[in-house]
């Protein structure tokens, strides 16, 4: 995949002669290739074939039967297909998952570059603060569903009420048509600091000297902000953007713990209807699900990436 | 080590105009970089407020008994304060046991995809003009796509074929899960490397796998150390996984363990909490040891 | 130690002693059953029983070819499903079956029975569930125990004029809806059990305007909800279980339509509390009022394990009236076997008759395959109050699950 050679290749500035602007490593004699690199990615690649790809082709022939995951199966070709594009729940979870996973991703890049920034500045006590903000990435899901579960739920609510505030009185999280920005509150705060870890990545690589230069032009700092700083870590922004949003298609224990998919039927997402298969003898029939969902993501992703690169992302 | 000095030697850059922030001109010219922009130090206390509370209320959480959970705003401070929550989690999950089980895993896991990945990104980051190599890199993309409730059923099977229904098995799963993620960063940083350092070397004699155990391995480690951090985090927190590969209840994992507290109807909170919160305990300190080694390693990858 | 694990059934034998694995899903007993474990060990040094409460495990299990020895779970339909998969052994040749109250064992078979008329498990303790009352504030209000509908919403007036919430509601929980509301007025008013016994037979043919339908069978029940509904405090859309633990234990309603799972969670929110339950009357007539029952634990033994004659040792013991009644008594549940003492403890007493006289129903939620959210169908027929579209919605998820397992 060329995203890796773009983040390499946005790394030095434009003028600069720069030795990774090509692939490093690129040998003089490009028709022997010493026998050692084979037996270092072999073994490997056996090892992830018979572990990773093999279940996942049997994962998708049976969602070609209609097999509980132990007794008696038959095979029955595509009718939990079929099925799954009869039923209305199915789809109202791909419209929700999807519209959640793109704000979601959104927000998530927002605050993770402000933080960056925030973090990359002249602040005092960097490395207190740096440390403060990689707690949420550590704590277990249901430790932040139930905190901010109460939160949302009673702690906000009260407050609110003594402080004569009372829209927000009542608990946002039980409100039909706001629960979603609830959970995608959550989901931020949870997966920002990830995300951030990556922008500071790509801002301490910006030399100092193409800053310089733009001073002297006289060049202001949202200006410089725009043209120089976002296009240097570009390729940084692919990767967050696009892994940030096939893994906020996936959310699942973050919107089990704070709606369980409520209220009503406002929050249910794909994962949590694949999920429920797994207990439910239903298992073949969110396999189907599960094989559509990753075509979805895959394409996405795909689709993301053509996108980004046809908007010139090296210098 | 020359990765982390060099944001400081580029002080003035470090102080890059957020879209916030107002930076006069004069400041940057500052070569020592010791002037501290308190704007942004003040709006960074702020926003770190959003992560105190919720770390507050998680740690009164853990000392608070149940009668004294109520309704409010549960932001009071419990008084008098639950210690003995610890002491009963410790207890109820037989935490010892399960520390060992996690922390065999996770340690496992670390090494293992420190090798592997490193191995796999070398080789192909140096071949990168072999259509093998770059296909063998799709290939191993392409898994970070797969979801985990396709292959979950499939592998419980397979590993308890091969015998791995325990946290061996866990190890190896973990390890290949993360190769794909892992391989990625890797490939980011070996790129940085001049190729020049191994070509003197194999003129000297030496062979590829002499490469990159003295020459390559030892310059990957700040990035080692990123890869360490996520591949710990990944592993130490990992509750899917052990519950459903592990077959031996006694060599469960703590996040499987601390499911003893939460019943269908009855979840007590308190222990919980507790238990999670020591659970967190080790994430944070390897954390807190490795992170100025994270931050300059993934800068490093990008730059010359 | 070396795991157990095998990749069939070899017999888990060493020196001697055979291992059981039993799997246990309720981790709040599991020191319960330590000790109970520690019991049958002693009277039996030939076998030693490892619990395991990791439910997840199971169907893994399942698919390794591996499951635990002995297992006891609430019996609904996911277990059902279970038994017609043929995974439990028969258990009806062991003399301690006949121990079981008939009416109690039909409470399990009445899911179906593998091969026509097997028993694949034996129920082990049931739950009753009614309206729970907070005995203080009904004394204060000069209020007793309802035993007509008529009578339930006078008290429910009383409480309401004097200033007290008459039910705690906890809505931001869909299954607490299902589970009281729901079930109690659905059970109240048809016979569940026959209504899915003739659902299921129609399979997928089922559209709303068949006689088994949703739409033609449960609208008595759904006024009777929303009146529930109405007597619930304020802002009930807000408070979630562990809120409405708390705030009924400390006295801010008179009622909370739960089950006995919750009383332990009352009372140590509030150590003197004092607490009764009676079964919430749907109809004006006394003699019709029924409880809601589940089989909270029943026992099975998977059909290929290798070691059962421990088993079914473990099981004989687990039924000896001094264990099963015991832990009964201790957990606020009620004994299956046919010579059960009544129970004692004033928390649950008031469902003594009923349990007794075999006025109970099985809730309508626990037929629902968890492929169907029912319970947030719920939570969205008490913020809409729209019968029309919840019946009709929960005809077109049941034909579509029927649709797709009739294969």
């Amino acid at each position: 995949m060329t995203t890796t050679s773009r983040v390499a290749q946005t790394a030095p500035p434009a003028g600069r002669k720069n030795q990774t602007s090509r692939p490093a490593g690129t040998s003089r004699s490009k028709s022997r290739i010493d026998p050692t690199y084979y037996w270092m990615v072999v073994p490997v690649l056996a090892l992830f074939a018979f572990f990773i790809t093999l279940p996942a082709l049997v994962g998708v022939f049976f969602s070609l039967t209609n097999y509980a995951g132990y007794g008696d199966w038959k095979f029955i070709g595509l009718m939990n297909y079929v099925n799954i594009f009869k039923d209305p729940a199915v789809l109202q979870s791909y419209i929700f998952t999807f519209v959640f996973a793109l704000t979601t991703t959104v927000v998530v890049n927002v605050v993770a570059l402000a933080i960056a920034l925030g973090l990359n500045a002249k602040i005092k006590w960097r490395t207190g603060i740096r440390t403060v903000f990689f707690i949420p990435m550590v704590l277990s899901a249901l430790i932040v569903s139930f905190v901010f579960n109460y939160l949302f739920s009673n702690t906000l609510p009260v407050l609110a009420e003594r402080f004569g505030v009372t829209p927000l009185a009542a608990s946002i999280l039980a409100n039909e048509n706001l629960a979603w920005l609830a959970i995608v509150i959550v989901t931020v705060w949870q997966a920002a600091p990830g995300a951030t870890i990556i922008y500071l990545a790509g801002l301490q690589s910006v030399p100092s000297e193409v800053y310089e230069a733009a001073d002297l032009d006289g060049a202001g700092s949202f200006r410089q902000f725009l043209s120089l700083t976002l296009p240097l870590i570009m390729g940084y922004l692919v990767i967050n953007v696009i892994l940030g949003f096939k893994g906020f298609l996936g959310t699942y224990e973050i919107i089990v713990g704070l709606t369980g998919g409520g209220p009503g039927m406002a929050t249910q997402s794909v994962a949590m209807r694949i999920f429920s298969g797994f207990t439910g003898g239903d298992y073949s029939y969110q396999m189907a699900n599960a094989v559509i969902y990753f075509l979805i993501t895959l394409l996405i992703s795909v689709i993301q990436l053509r996108l980004i690169q046809r908007r010139g992302v090296s210098l | 080590m020359t990765a982390s000095t060099l944001p400081a030697s580029k002080g003035p850059a470090s102080a890059v105009p957020g879209a916030k922030a107002p930076a006069p001109k004069n400041r940057r010219s500052n070569r020592e970089g010791f002037k501290i922009n308190w704007w942004i130090t003040a709006l960074m206390l702020a926003a770190s407020l959003t992560v105190l509370l919720p770390l507050y209320f998680t740690v009164a959480m853990a000392l608070k008994s149940p009668d004294q959970i109520g309704t409010g705003t549960g932001l009071a401070w419990p008084n008098p304060m639950n210690w003995e929550n610890f002491a009963a989690a410790y207890v109820a999950t037989n935490f010892p046991r399960a520390f060992m089980s996690t922390a065999f895993v996770t340690v496992l896991s670390v090494i293992g995809s420190l090798a592997c990945s490193s191995l796999v990104a070398y080789a192909i980051a140096r071949n990168w003009n072999h259509k093998f190599f770059r296909g063998s890199f799709v290939y191993l993309l392409s898994a970070m796509f797969i979801p985990f409730p396709v292959i979950i059923l499939p592998l419980i099977k397979q590993t308890a074929l091969l015998g791995l229904d325990n946290p061996a098995g866990v190890v190896f799963l973990h390890v290949l899960g993360g190769i794909s993620f892992n391989t990625l960063l890797y490939i980011a940083f070996v790129r940085s490397i001049p190729v020049e350092l191994e070509e003197s070397a194999r003129m000297d004699g030496a062979t590829t796998w002499q490469v990159f155990r003295k020459i390559i391995f030892p310059l990957l480690a700040p990035m080692n150390a990123t890869v360490g951090i996520f591949a710990f985090l990944g592993s130490w927190n990992d509750f899917l996984l052990p519950q459903m590969i592990i077959a031996d209840p006694a060599l469960q994992t703590l996040p499987v363990v601390q499911m003893l507290f939460q019943g269908e109807f009855n979840t007590n909170y308190s222990l919980a909490f507790a238990s999670y919160l020591m659970a967190m305990a080790p994430t944070l300190v390897v954390y807190i040891l490795a992170q100025r080694w994270v931050l300059s390693g993934v800068m490093r990858g990008a730059v010359k | 130690m070396v795991p157990l694990s095998g990749c069939g059934a070899t017999p888990a034998t060493q020196n001697g002693v055979t291992t059981l694995r039993f799997m246990q899903n309720k981790p709040e007993v599991v020191d319960y059953f330590d000790q109970v474990i520690k019991d049958f060990e002693a009277l039996n040094p030939d076998i030693h029983v490892i619990q395991d409460f990791n439910e997840g495990n199971f169907v893994p299990g399942l698919v390794r070819n591996d499951p635990p020895d002995v297992v006891t779970r609430g019996f609904a339909q996911a277990t059902a499903d279970f038994v017609k998969k043929g995974i439990f052994a028969d258990l009806s040749g062991m003399p301690v079956a006949d121990t079981i109250d008939p009416e109690m064992q039909e409470l399990v078979n009445s899911w179906g029975q593998y091969n026509g008329s097997e028993v694949s498990a034996l129920p082990f303790s049931i739950a009753a569930a009614g309206v729970i009352y907070n005995r203080d504030i009904f004394e204060a209000q000069g209020v007793s125990v309802p035993t007509t509908w008529d009578e339930f919403v006078a008290a429910c007036e009383k409480f309401k004029a004097a200033g007290i919430a008459p039910i705690y509601g906890t809505y931001k929980d869909p299954w607490t809806l299902a589970q009281g509301m729901f079930d109690y007025a659905s059970g109240g008013t048809l016979d569940v059990a026959e209504f899915f016994t003739k659902l299921n037979a129609k399979g997928a043919g089922i559209t709303k305007d068949s006689a088994e339908s949703f739409a033609n069978n449960f609208g008595p029940a759904l006024p009777r909800m929303l009146q529930l509904a109405s007597f619930s405090q304020n802002g009930a859309a807000s408070k979630n279980y562990a809120d409405g633990n708390a705030a009924f234990a400390k006295g801010q309603a008179a009622m909370y339509l739960q089950g006995p799972w919750a009383l332990s969670q009352l009372v140590a929110a509030n150590k003197d509390i004092r607490l009764g339950t009676f079964p919430l009357p749907v109809t004006n007539n006394p003699d019709e009022t029924k409880a809601r029952v589940n089989v909270d634990m029943a026992l099975s033994i998977t059909r290929n394990t290798p070691n059962m004659a421990a088993a079914q040792r473990f099981v004989n013991y687990l039924l000896e009236p001094s264990v099963v009644n015991t832990y009964n008594e201790k957990n606020a549940a009620f004994s299956p076997l046919k010579d059960a003492p009544a129970v004692s403890n004033p928390q649950i007493s008031g469902l003594n008759a009923a349990v007794e006289e075999a006025r109970y129903f099985q809730g309508a939620v626990t037929y629902f395959p968890p492929s169907v959210p029912v319970n947030n169908y719920i939570q969205s027929f008490v913020y809409s109050k729209n019968g029309e579209q919840f019946l009709a919605a929960l005809d077109d998820e049941w034909r579509r699950v029927a649709e797709r397992t009739a294969v």
